[in-house]
């Protein structure tokens, strides 16, 4: 069965590239362009895994990311954060809203291809 | 016929013949285990040979997987562009292609004017400090300036000033991006000038 995963940015440039390659590796791709637009197409779609971006209009990533581990029927769905600083404050600030990995933009297709595997299967 | 039956009943005999047989059944075991012996150290050849295919095809995925997310940031680099004929999205599309592709937070896209100055039109990381066309560290510490022209028609730069703390330097991949801002930046600059201008 096809995994689900929800793509959340405000950029379009990044959602129509992240569509690209998980598409390619059969997963079925949603998206939503702020924190708290994710939250409710999370709860609306159920994902296998969210793929989230930090800086955002309206609701940051690390917010988003304690509200989804509050909301009981998307509480323990897999979250990679996805920043342009790999610093140790940033990483630890979202391990800390409930994230469980993080890449870092530029992002390594191969890298987030095998970070997302590990999650799902984890 | 009776003297044959009576060498079978001796002990001896008997025994004999166990030990002929026995000797048989242990020849054919050794011949068994030497066929094993030679039929595993084929599989062990075999499956170190398929190891070293793996690897080699692991090896070759990931590369195609990195010509591929290559080109599909070039692919949507141009399709992001050319989708837009408005100057503020056409700016705000370049600036996501820097910071997400390349990997840069301190970077400035100017333009020649008609007048012929060099103007400032979108920056990230830069204070506003740094001033337009006199902007005295467009000609220094550059990571990288991407000339963006068209049919020979200098349209102006894209002034990457430094890269993000955990990319130590340029890719390939960076370089051939580089090649398509150059003419694709440029025309979609040029192409959404009139609307902008008449904004």
């Amino acid at each position: 069965m096809r995994k689900k995963i929800l793509v959340v940015d405000d950029s379009s440039t990044v959602t129509l590239v992240q569509r690209m390659v998980l598409s390619r590796h059969a997963f079925d791709v949603v998206v939503a362009s702020d924190g708290e637009e994710a939250i409710g197409v999370a709860m609306r779609e159920l994902p296998d895994l969210i793929l989230m971006d930090v800086v955002m209009p309206k609701m940051n990533g690390f917010d988003a990311c304690k509200r989804i581990r509050q909301e009981e029927s998307i509480h323990d769905v897999p979250i990679i954060m996805v920043t342009t600083r790999g610093e140790g404050t940033n990483v630890e600030r979202g391990f800390e809203s409930g994230c469980n990995d993080y890449v870092t933009k530029p992002i390594n297709s191969t890298e987030l291809l095998t970070k997302i595997h590990a999650c799902i299967a984890g | 016929m009776r003297h044959a039956v009576e060498d079978r009943s001796d002990p001896c005999v008997r025994h004999t013949e166990e030990i002929v047989e026995l000797r048989l059944l242990l020849h054919d075991v050794e011949m068994r285990s030497v066929l094993a012996s030679n039929e595993l150290r084929e599989l062990r050849r075999e499956r170190d040979a398929l190891r070293k295919e793996l690897a080699n095809a692991a090896g070759e995925l990931s590369v195609v997987e990195t010509e591929h997310a290559a080109l599909t940031s070039l692919f949507v680099a141009a399709h992001q562009l050319h989708g837009t004929m408005d100057r503020e999205t056409v700016l705000s599309r370049l600036e996501e292609i820097i910071v997400n592709f390349v990997g840069s937070e301190e970077f400035g896209v100017y333009e020649h004017t008609r007048g012929d100055e060099l103007r400032r039109i979108a920056q990230v990381g830069l204070s506003d400090d740094d001033g337009d066309g006199r902007d005295p560290r467009l000609l220094q510490d550059l990571a990288a300036c991407i000339k963006l022209e068209i049919d020979e028609r200098l349209v102006g730069y894209i002034a990457i000033y430094r890269l993000l703390p955990h990319k130590p330097a340029l890719e390939p991949a960076d370089l051939e991006l580089f090649n398509l801002l150059k003419t694709h930046a440029a025309a979609a600059l040029l192409a959404s000038r009139p609307s902008h201008d008449a904004q």
